[in-house]
C-alpha cells in the first residue's frame, strides 16, 4: 500500500511539473503545420496506408509473375506444324526420325531440313538447314552452341523406320518417345507425366480421329533418303496417311532399344 | 479558438510524457491535425472536446512508444542511473525513470495513468476520454498502477 501511495505521489509530482511554456515562435510553427495540414509529419495512419498499398501491389505483381512462370514452364513444347520435303529430327537421346506434322519437339531436338524442304515450328518457317529447339523455339544450329546429350552418339543412332512403337520406358534423363501408329498429328516426341507413369510392356492405344486437314508430310512425299550423320539413314517407309483405319483399338508390343 | 485554448495544455501533457520539447511539438501538431480531421464526424456535447483532444494525444503517445518499447525504456533507465545527480533533466520536476516505466506499459495502462495524473483532467473528463464509468476507471487505474510498479521493480532488480 505504501509503495502504491509512493507511486501515486511520483505520478502526481510528474503531473505537477511545469515544462517550459511554448515560445511564440514554436507555437506559430505548430499552428502553421496544423493549418497547412502537416506536410512535414503525416499522421501515422497516413504513413502506414501507402506502405500497405505498396505491399499489396508487390504481392500482386509477385503472384502474376509466378503464374506467368508456371504457365511458361507448363506450356506445350514446340510443335511441328508443317514438314514438307525431307525433314528429320535428331532427338535428344540421339535417335533420328523423320519429322511428321504434329510432332512435339523437346528442347535439344535438332531439326534437319533437307534442300528443297520446309518446316514450320512454333510459327517459325524453317528453310533448308539445321535447327535446334531451345525454350520451345527453333534456333539456327549452325550458330548455336554444341548440343550435348548423354545418349548415344549419331554414329550409333537407332533408326526405326517402321515407327510402330507406342510407348517406351524412358531413362530418367532421356525423353519418352511416344508414337501413335499411323497418326501423324498425335505423335509425341516429348515426355509427359502420363507416359512416365504408364506401364510400357503392352499398350493399348486407340487410334484417334484423323484430322480433317491432312498435312503434307515427309511420309506422304516419300523423298529420297538423306544421310544425317556418319551412318544414319532415314527411311520414311511408315504407313502413309491415306491408309484406311477403322478406329478400333489396337494392341502393340513395346519395342525397346537393344 | 480551439487551438489556442488547448494547445498549451496538450503540449505540456505531451512534454511531461516525452521529456523532449521538439518531440512534444511534433506530437502536439499531429494531435490537432487528427482532431481537425475528426471534427466533421464529431457530435459535440458540453465539455466533450477537451477529453477527446487529450485522448488523441494519449493515443499518439502510445503509438510513439509502441515500437521497441522495452528497449527504449531500458535505454532511458540506464541513462537515468548514470545521471545519479539528477542533472540533465528535461524540466523541473521531471522523472525520467517514471516516464520510461510508463512507456513500457501496454497502451491501455499508459492512457489511464497519463490522462489520470499528467493531463490536468478531472476524473470525469478522464472517464469520458476513455469511454468508461468512474468505477471502471478506478479498476483500470488500480491495474495500471500494479503494472507500473512491476515494471519499476523489474528494472530495479534487473
Amino acid at each position: 500500500m505504501a509503495e502504491r501511495d509512493e507511486l501515486v505521489g511520483r505520478l502526481e509530482s510528474l503531473g505537477a511539473a511545469r515544462p517550459p511554456a511554448l515560445s511564440v515562435d514554436r507555437l506559430a510553427a505548430i499552428e502553421r503545420r496544423v493549418v497547412a495540414g502537416g506536410p512535414d509529419v503525416a499522421p501515422p495512419e497516413s504513413r502506414r496506408r501507402p506502405l500497405a498499398m505498396l505491399a499489396a501491389a508487390a504481392a500482386l505483381v509477385a503472384l502474376l509473375v509466378g503464374v506467368v512462370l508456371v504457365a511458361a514452364r507448363d506450356a506445350d513444347p514446340a510443335r511441328m506444324a508443317v514438314a514438307e520435303g525431307l525433314v528429320t529430327l535428331e532427338l535428344p537421346d540421339g535417335r533420328t526420325v523423320p519429322a511428321v506434322a504434329g510432332d512435339e519437339l523437346a528442347d535439344g531436338t535438332i531439326i534437319d531440313v533437307a534442300p528443297g524442304g520446309r518446316a514450320i515450328v512454333a510459327d517459325v518457317t524453317l528453310g533448308p538447314g539445321r535447327y535446334e529447339v531451345r525454350d520451345g523455339r527453333p534456333v539456327d544450329a549452325t550458330t548455336a552452341r554444341p548440343h550435348t546429350t548423354d545418349g548415344p552418339s549419331p554414329a550409333t543412332t537407332d533408326v526405326r523406320p517402321d515407327r510402330t512403337t507406342t510407348t517406351e520406358r524412358r531413362r530418367p534423363d532421356s525423353p519418352t518417345i511416344t508414337v501413335a501408329r499411323d497418326v501423324d498429328r498425335d505423335r509425341r516426341l516429348v515426355p509427359s507425366a502420363t507416359d512416365v507413369a504408364r506401364p510400357s510392356t503392352t499398350t493399348s492405344s486407340t487410334v484417334p480421329t484423323r484430322p480433317r486437314n491432312t498435312t503434307t508430310t515427309a511420309a506422304t512425299t516419300a523423298p529420297a533418303p538423306t544421310t544425317t550423320g556418319p551412318t544414319t539413314t532415314v527411311a520414311p517407309d511408315r504407313p502413309t496417311s491415306t491408309a484406311p483405319r477403322d478406329g478400333a483399338t489396337t494392341t502393340t508390343t513395346d519395342r525397346r532399344d537393344g | 479558438m480551439l487551438f489556442h485554448r488547448h494547445v498549451d495544455d496538450v503540449h505540456r501533457f505531451v512534454h511531461r510524457r516525452t521529456g523532449d520539447a521538439a518531440l512534444a511539438d511534433d506530437l502536439t501538431a499531429i494531435t490537432f491535425e487528427r482532431c481537425w480531421a475528426a471534427l466533421p464526424g464529431l457530435r459535440p456535447r458540453h465539455d466533450s472536446l477537451r477529453p477527446f483532444l487529450f485522448r488523441i494525444a494519449a493515443n499518439e503517445l502510445a503509438s510513439h512508444f509502441r515500437s521497441d518499447r522495452r528497449r527504449r525504456a531500458r535505454e532511458h533507465l540506464v541513462a537515468v542511473r548514470d545521471r545519479a545527480t539528477g542533472q540533465d533533466l528535461a524540466f523541473e520536476g521531471d522523472d525520467p525513470a517514471l516516464r520510461a516505466a510508463l512507456a513500457a506499459l501496454d497502451e491501455r495502462a499508459q492512457m489511464v495513468l497519463s490522462l489520470r495524473f499528467l493531463a490536468d483532467l478531472s476524473t470525469e473528463e478522464v472517464a469520458a476520454a476513455l469511454g468508461v464509468g468512474r468505477r471502471h476507471l478506478a479498476v483500470l487505474q488500480f491495474r495500471a498502477l500494479r503494472a507500473l510498479r512491476n515494471v519499476l521493480e523489474e528494472e530495479r532488480d534487473g
